[in-house]
């Protein structure tokens, strides 16, 4: 493990109390950096905050719902309260719909949810960081989108429709935060999320089956896989990449994508 | 800078960006074999990494690379790491009077790359994974006026590069694309032909700048060939500031002549 690397930094991570967000703070944290948690329920966001502050690391746990503006403009200044400069805003957070074919008269109510947590989060968080990552000389946003956007997944429109606004207000701010040294990725990440984990857990052969179609023939792990991939992204090597939507599914959609609602699997 | 400690990486074509990252990966302590069809070119390149070797190679002579990677083996260690970087510099010509000469150099250029993964993939395969990350260029997803045969083999990467994604995954070997924007040689010489065109595209980069070659191509390099690039596979990454969103790729026909 490569340790420092992040060394007087500070990283916020949003939606960080379990899954993948949880395993990306953790990796920031190992890496050396100051790190922000953030979640909605205060019990989920103590026990990662406990494990973090176990491994030697320095983190606060902020509770706040980014799907909120004023909540997400408070998630930005407690975290500088508590640490006094942001450098790494990891736009994890997003609210769960419920599948619905997209005739389904709720969906209105769905497209509120996802955009207001992923879409508008993502925004506001960035917003209110902004002044910060000018003000320290640069920073590095990452934002989260998803495949199931990319391919289309059947009846999840309301989430694929906020995961790819995500990647369109990536690109633009991209565009816009680079002259001032923040560079602005998309990931994909395909992983060991607890939607998936209950997914495979009563049914190991499906969870294999699964594992045989990814290329690496392995699921991504929270903190080794996901959680390091974005370290690279935020890290002195992810210098020059910005406006990038990166994969980190071990290969998964390069052949393109099953779809995987139909057999009953909440992927997000 | 201990992301490659006690790891082989091969450079195969010694230019700016091999060279950039060659240096990078060395600093991040791994030991450094370099390839090149010119035994100058890597010899000049070995020469100024400490304990790094050089092995000249044949382009259409699939043995000379199998021997040059036995060789690295019984040198260095069997490689874990290779930087594949086997573009030619574009012919430009309108595609009505491209040659079969310039598509059989720059397709010539794509099946070196295939042949430098296959003798890589032996000792990969033993060594319970890898790491390959080929050096692609932007005309291989926007096209460049002109260089048929270029934006070709560009193109020919990709699919070359998540092939070698697909069937080598289940043994940990990762294969990636890396797409720079760098300041190299050919945009300095672009810079002094046409100023003012070079400054408009460099000021279109989200960044400002062309990427150094050490720090901003071998570092992006180094986040595939390390760690932290375990669960990135088949990927297209841009090691350009953002050029890839903000602007057009760069017409070689503006420059040439």
């Amino acid at each position: 493990m490569t340790v420092g690397r992040l060394e007087g930094r500070v990283a916020i991570v949003t939606g960080s109390t379990q899954g993948l967000g949880e395993g990306i703070a953790v990796r920031l944290a190992k890496a050396g950096a100051r790190v922000v948690l953030n979640g909605r329920s205060a019990e989920k966001g103590e026990r990662v905050l406990a494990r973090i502050q176990d491994l030697g690391g320095e983190a606060v746990f902020v509770v706040a719902d980014v799907a909120i503006k004023s909540e997400a403009q408070r998630l930005i200044a407690q975290a500088v309260e508590a640490f006094g400069r942001v450098d790494v805003l990891v736009n994890n957070a997003q609210a769960q719909s419920p599948y619905a074919h997209t005739t389904d008269p709720e969906n209105d109510g769905y497209f509120d949810l996802a955009l207001k947590s992923g879409l508008y989060g993502s925004l506001w968080t960035s917003q209110a960081a902004f002044p910060h990552m000018r003000a320290g000389g640069g920073g590095r946003v990452v934002n989260f989108a998803s495949v199931n956007g990319v391919f289309g997944a059947r009846y999840a429109a309301a989430y694929n429709a906020a995961k790819e606004a995500i990647q369109g207000l990536t690109r633009t701010l991209a565009n816009e935060w680079g002259a001032y040294g923040i560079t602005v990725n998309t990931v994909l990440p395909s992983g060991l999320s607890p939607s998936y984990e209950a997914f495979f857990k009563d049914d190991p052969q499906r969870a294999e089956a699964a594992a045989k179609a990814i290329p690496l023939r392995r699921h991504g792990r929270a903190e080794e896989d996901i959680g390091s991939a974005v370290l690279g992204l935020v890290s002195d090597s992810g210098r020059f990449i910005t406006g990038q939507a990166l994969f980190i599914d071990g290969g998964q959609s390069l052949t393109g994508l099953p779809q995987l609602h139909d057999l009953g699997y909440a992927p997000h | 800078m201990d992301r490659l400690t006690d790891k082989t990486a091969i450079i195969f074509g010694a230019d700016a960006i091999g060279r950039g990252v060659a240096l990078r990966f060395a600093r991040e302590g791994a030991r450094i074999a370099v390839l090149d069809a010119s035994a100058e070119a890597a010899q000049a390149l070995a020469a100024d990494i400490p304990g790094a070797a050089a092995f000249p190679v044949r382009l259409h002579d699939e043995g000379s690379f199998r021997a040059a990677f036995a060789a690295v083996a019984q040198r260095l260690g069997p490689a874990e790491v290779l930087l594949n970087n086997p573009l030619p510099t574009p012919a430009v010509a309108p595609l009505d009077v491209q040659t079969g000469e310039a598509f059989a150099q720059a397709l010539g250029a794509v099946r070196a790359a295939a042949v430098a993964m296959q003798a890589a993939f032996p000792f990969m395969r033993e060594a319970g994974g890898g790491r390959i990350v080929t050096i692609g260029h932007r005309y291989g997803e926007s096209v460049g006026e002109a260089i048929a045969p270029y934006n070709t083999a560009a193109w020919g990467l990709v699919g070359l590069t998540r092939t070698a994604a697909l069937d080598w995954g289940r043994w940990q070997i990762t294969a990636n694309l890396l797409l720079p924007f760098a300041a190299t040689p050919e945009l300095e010489a672009a810079h002094l032909r046409r100023p003012r065109v070079i400054d408009m595209l460099t000021g279109q980069v989200p960044l400002r700048r062309a990427g150094d070659p050490i720090e901003d191509i071998g570092g992006a390099a180094a986040f595939l060939a390390g760690d932290e690039g375990a669960f990135l596979t088949g990927q297209v990454l841009h090691a350009d500031g953002g050029q890839h969103v903000a602007g057009p790729v760069l017409n070689p026909a503006r420059f040439a002549g």
